[in-house]
This record gives structure tokens, C-alpha cells and sequence, in this order.
């Protein structure tokens, strides 16, 4: 089991915000290392792009075990939603080799608000 | 009614990349040993939106979980050619316990094809996805039906809107079986929030 917790929920944010993230992990198979990344990618109707801001490596992490590290937030870009794509921000936890993964979406624009295009509903 | 965000559009592209091939009629194991019979090269084909990619990603990732090293062409109508030393790129890094993926294989010219298939190894497996037969036996004729379409709706609104209906058989004519144009239509009709009316209606 992976876990991310963040200190908000909602977890809205400003850009340049020190976010606190704890993450854990309990595995069942002997793993090599665990990744934190922060991430925004698109979503919508055409391809997607996808971010890595940054990324943090934890190596020997046995079978289970909690990280806690404090994040800068970058300036941009903003989280924003209209019809035809989204702006997603989120952190990643991924244990290698398996691949296993957990992803928790937060929100990083200017009045710790997603920015809406042409009246998109929340 | 509103636009409705693209994040919470239940047709986005990375709800559709998941969706997996829906085998009717036949499965992976009885393709597995077709291919096999076929020597390991063989054509996916039929229309766009027919099934092709997906199954093709579905029998690629069938190989690679058995140590199979998968190499990917992908052409379209927007990038047709092959970068000028693919083929010598190809040639370097293929070995015969490979397997070439070749998506839109029809994009290419004849002078193309045949110098692409002449600098395989003899044993290197190839898969590719046409809409015509004809340059590499049939595996499979990829095909739609509107059930089909109607399941994969059902399976994309389940998580966030179990309840609604919405109807298919006049979408599938339209698009005369274009899997592919029938969601990215859905996906426009749900930012529109004419799937929140209909189904308020």
C-alpha cells in the first residue's frame, strides 16, 4: 500500500507555496527504491502532456516505511480547466521495480484557485 | 448549462487510453498461435477506429511481459514518413527475438515497405496495424458492432455516472463504426453538458 498525504482538503495551494507531503509505504515484495515526483500533466481530447518538476529518491526502503519532506511549490504553470483540457497538478509515489504507484491532484494557481476557461463548472 | 471541465470528462484521452481490447468471437491466446503460425509476421486491418491499436498495444504487451523487446513505428496522416536513418537505426537495434510494431503501415510508400522489410533479421517478428490487406497476411479483420460501442460507454461513465444512458445505435451509423470518432463526439457532447441534459430529460 502507498500513501501521500498532503495537508489540505481540499488541497489548494498558491504558486511558491511550502507544501509539507508525508508519504508511506507498505509492500508485500522486497522493492529497491521509492520515488516522490511532483507532476502536472493535460487532460482532455487530444494528447496528453505530462511534467516532471521534480523528483526525490528514496533507496533501501524495506518492506514498509514514511518519508516526510517539505515542498516548494514552482511558480507555474497555473491548474486551469476549460473544455477542451485541464491543467493537473499532482505528486506521484512509485516503488521500483514494480511499478506500483499512487497519485494524489492538487490545485496551484494564484488565489489558491483553479483557474476556469469560458465558465468551465467545477 | 455550463462547459464542464475537460478534467472530469469521463471521454478524456487518458480514460480511453485504459480501456482494453474486447475480444468477441476469439482471444488473445488463439491470436498468440495464429501469429505463431503466420511466422511471426502478420497485419492487424481495417478501418480507422476499428480495434487495430488497441489490440496490437494488447498482443505487444502480451510479448514484452515474456522478455520480448517491443519496437514501435507509428505513422499517421500528420507524420506519414519515416525519419530519413530509421531504417538504419532499425537495422542496428533489431534482433531476431524482437518484435516491430508498425502502426498505420499503410502510410508508407511501396519503395519504403519493401526496404523497411528487407532490413529485418530473418527471424525478427513483425506486427502492424493497416487498413487494407495485402502487405503482410492477415491476422486479424478488425471489426465494430454498436454492443460493442455500448459496452465500452458503459465501462467509461461506470465510476462517475453509473445511472445514465445514453443512447449509441445512431452514433455508431454516423461514424459507421468509427469507435474512435463516436467518443471523441461523446467527449464533446459531455463538455457541452448535453449528456447532464439528456440525462436530466
Amino acid at each position: 500500500m502507498l500513501e501521500i498525504e498532503l495537508p489540505r482538503s481540499p488541497a489548494h495551494f498558491e504558486p511558491g507555496d511550502v507544501v509539507p507531503v508525508d508519504v508511506s509505504w507498505s509492500l508485500v515484495d522486497d522493492q529497491t527504491r521509492v520515488e516522490l515526483r511532483l507532476v502536472w500533466n493535460t487532460v482532455g481530447k487530444g494528447d496528453q502532456d505530462l511534467s516532471i518538476e521534480q523528483t526525490w529518491v528514496y533507496e533501501n526502503i524495506g518492506l514498509s516505511g514514511e518519508k516526510h519532506k517539505k515542498v516548494q511549490l514552482p511558480d507555474g504553470p497555473y491548474s486551469c480547466s476549460g473544455k477542451l483540457l485541464s491543467l493537473v497538478w499532482a505528486f506521484e509515489l512509485i516503488v521500483f521495480p514494480s511499478a506500483e504507484s499512487t497519485r494524489v491532484e492538487f490545485v496551484m494557481a494564484p488565489g489558491a484557485s483553479e483557474i476556469l476557461l469560458h465558465s468551465a463548472a467545477e | 448549462m455550463p462547459v464542464q471541465a475537460a478534467r472530469s470528462n469521463p471521454f478524456a484521452t487518458e480514460h480511453l487510453a485504459k480501456i482494453r481490447y474486447q475480444f468477441e468471437g476469439d482471444s488473445l491466446t488463439g491470436l498468440v498461435e495464429r501469429f505463431a503460425s503466420l511466422n511471426q509476421r502478420a497485419a492487424l486491418v481495417g478501418p480507422e477506429g476499428h480495434g487495430k491499436t488497441t489490440l496490437q498495444r494488447e498482443l505487444a504487451a502480451h510479448y514484452e511481459a515474456r522478455g520480448v523487446t517491443v519496437h514501435w513505428i507509428r505513422l499517421t496522416r500528420d507524420c506519414p514518413v519515416l525519419p530519413r536513418t530509421a531504417i538504419a537505426e532499425l537495422r542496428r537495434l533489431l534482433t531476431p527475438d524482437d518484435l516491430l510494431c508498425i502502426d498505420g503501415a499503410e502510410q508508407m510508400n511501396w519503395w519504403t515497405w519493401r526496404k523497411l522489410m528487407r532490413s529485418l533479421p530473418a527471424q525478427t517478428a513483425c506486427l502492424i496495424t493497416t487498413h487494407q490487406p495485402g502487405l503482410l497476411p492477415t491476422l486479424k479483420q478488425c471489426q465494430t458492432t454498436p454492443e460493442l460501442l455500448d459496452r465500452l460507454v458503459k465501462e467509461l461513465l461506470r465510476a462517475e455516472y453509473p445511472d445514465w444512458n445514453v443512447p449509441t445505435a445512431d452514433l455508431f451509423a454516423r461514424h459507421r463504426g468509427d469507435l474512435r470518432q463516436c467518443l471523441f463526439e461523446l467527449y464533446d457532447a459531455y463538455a457541452a453538458g448535453e449528456l447532464h441534459e439528456l440525462h436530466a430529460s
